[in-house]
């Protein structure tokens, strides 16, 4: 487990959110009820957008990605990929979690 | 069981079918929705500066841009100048931090640059790895270079703004990542945005252009009822003082006439007096234009006016071999708040149309009143008019359908008729059964009137 500083906290939180209405555009609220499922994410309310990580944030979005992928397939993990690219561009390389590598 | 476990793999390859099929029209919606509100944008926004802003800061938030720009090609140059750009925070704080200046009051030579003169001469989109490669001619190159890093760029897209085949302007996009990271969404959306903006852009430009010729055409205006006036009133100053001297010699200040010479000098008066009025309702006009046409009420008596008037008039009418039949009220009128020197100007007007477009026949003039208002009536048997004429009487230069040769004037004196009358409170009116049956012209006042200002702003009055 690695430790995560509150800027890369930050950006994990933008990803994540990002990563959900992304999904949620094509799959609709489903997008939200999956994303309740992954461990180690909480999502306290969706409609202000409070979401929080347990343990290793870089594993949870790993796992939050897998969530859709493993339904979906890997055109679901793409489009996470797609979503985030801007969010990726701010990250070390060393910190992008492997799923949207 | 066998089943089961055979129809699960379908399942999940049905399901990644669905998705890609969302995922599709998700795409899809996306892109109009964004098209939706340049569309949009490009409806309410008229002016240039607020379009390219909106429609940058639009399409930076939708697409996760660091930043937006629109540049404008000026005529048929490869001169650019900047829109205001649309920044994400950072890059904002990089362009303040390196005191670089994008505004529209600079213009950059498009041709010192190979990647823009190639966009602009080509109309191809191309990119750049950096605002280092495409400013650096006009910007200190160590700036940009902090601008690149801070403000997090990996790539420029610029895309030519071409309608009818004319280059109009750039769009350029400053991106955090390469172009071949963007997602389907975003690089269709890219593609469709320029011909959008290019539209909007245009149409913009267009009510800019139409903007600035409209303020050019009314400080034209302006200077020509300026020069209206001052003319106006070099004319004047002649026949006002052959005015007086006829008045003068007329009283028999300059000793005894024969009647042959005050037949003379009487019709030179009543000419003269005629130049005067055309002139009044000249500077009257120019006043109106102007908002400079000021109004004196007193309170006074319409009476003794009208009858000086007719008296006044008569002479002229029987130049036209007619007579004025003048029937005054059978009692006497209350006072009402006027401005008798523009109301008398009014019932000269109309007298004197009256004559002028009358052949023959007397012209009567009568004053009438009921509890409200006093109305004061011409009518004559002249050559009357269709309602068209009617209707278009009182607006400005408007004469009779035939007047080029059958009278005199400019077409003012109803126009200020009526400007006059309005600023009473009062209405004005023509009527007339139909050509060659006569016309009545016709105002009215009200008694009590509410007026108490002296000056009134009529610079938006249009008759």
């Amino acid at each position: 487990m690695t430790t995560t500083t509150q800027d890369e906290l930050a950006v994990f939180t933008q990803i994540s959110l990002r990563i959900i209405k992304e999904q949620e555009l094509v799959i609709g609220p489903v997008a939200w009820q999956e994303a309740k499922k992954v461990v180690g994410f909480n999502i306290s309310d969706a409609n202000n957008e409070q979401v929080t990580f347990e343990g290793d944030s870089k594993e949870v979005l790993n796992r939050l990605v897998e969530q859709y992928s493993r339904l979906f397939g890997q055109v679901s993990r793409e489009v996470c990929k797609d979503a985030v690219q801007d969010l990726l561009a701010e990250l070390p390389a060393n910190d992008i979690p492997s799923n949207l590598r | 069981m066998a089943n089961t476990a055979a129809s699960e793999p379908n399942l999940q390859q049905l399901n990644e079918q669905i998705y890609k099929h969302s995922l599709e029209l998700a795409v899809i919606n996306k892109t109009l929705s964004l098209l939706r509100k340049l569309y949009q944008i490009s409806l309410l926004t008229l002016d240039p500066d607020k379009l390219s802003e909106k429609i940058s800061d639009t399409v930076r938030v939708d697409l996760n841009m660091e930043m937006v720009g629109i540049f404008i090609v000026v005529g048929e140059t490869k001169q650019i100048t900047p829109q205001p750009f649309s920044m994400s925070e950072r890059f904002a704080d990089a362009v303040n931090a390196e005191g670089i200046a994008w505004d529209k009051t600079q213009s950059f030579d498009a041709s010192k640059n190979a990647v823009l003169n190639e966009v602009i001469s080509d109309k191809k989109w191309l990119t750049a790895k950096s605002f280092q490669d495409l400013f650096s001619e006009w910007v200190e190159p160590s700036k940009l270079k902090e601008l690149d890093i801070k403000g997090h760029i990996d790539t420029v897209l610029i895309y030519p703004l071409v309608t009818q085949d004319e280059l109009i302007g750039l769009l350029m996009f400053g991106l955090n990542r390469g172009y071949d990271t963007l997602s389907d969404f975003e690089q269709e959306a890219i593609s469709s945005l320029a011909d959008v903006v290019a539209v909007a852009l245009d149409k913009a430009l267009v009510y800019d252009k139409l903007k600035i010729a409209n303020e050019q055409l009314k400080a034209l205006d302006k200077a020509r009822a300026e020069f209206i006036s001052i003319a106006s009133h070099q004319l004047r100053t002649p026949p006002a003082t052959i005015k007086w001297y006829l008045g003068a010699i007329l009283s028999g200040d300059f000793g005894e006439l024969s009647e042959e010479l005050r037949a003379a000098l009487a019709r030179t008066n009543v000419t003269n007096e005629a130049q005067i009025s055309t002139i009044d309702d000249l500077l009257n006009a120019s006043r109106i234009e102007r908002g400079k046409l000021e109004f004196f009420f007193q309170d006074a008596n319409i009476v003794p006016m009208v009858t000086a008037l007719v008296e006044q008039l008569e002479p002229l009418a029987q130049m036209h071999k007619q007579h004025i039949a003048y029937r005054p009220p059978s009692e006497t009128l209350p006072n009402i708040m006027m401005d008798g020197e523009k109301i008398r100007q009014v019932i000269n007007n109309m007298i004197d149309n009256a004559i002028k477009y009358s052949k023959q026949g007397d012209i009567e003039v009568m004053v009438e009143h009921d509890a409200e208002n006093i109305t004061v009536k011409v009518k004559d048997t002249g050559k009357g008019m269709d309602k068209e004429t009617q209707e278009a009487l009182f607006k400005k230069y408007s004469r009779g359908s035939d007047s080029a040769t059958h009278a005199t004037g400019l077409g003012l004196g109803m126009y200020v008729a009526k400007v006059i009358v309005e600023q009473h409170n009062g209405r004005i009116w023509a009527e007339s059964p139909g050509i060659g049956k006569g016309s009545t012209f016709a105002f009215s006042l009200p008694i009590k009137s509410k007026i108490g200002a002296t000056t009134v702003d009529l610079a938006n009055s249009e008759a």
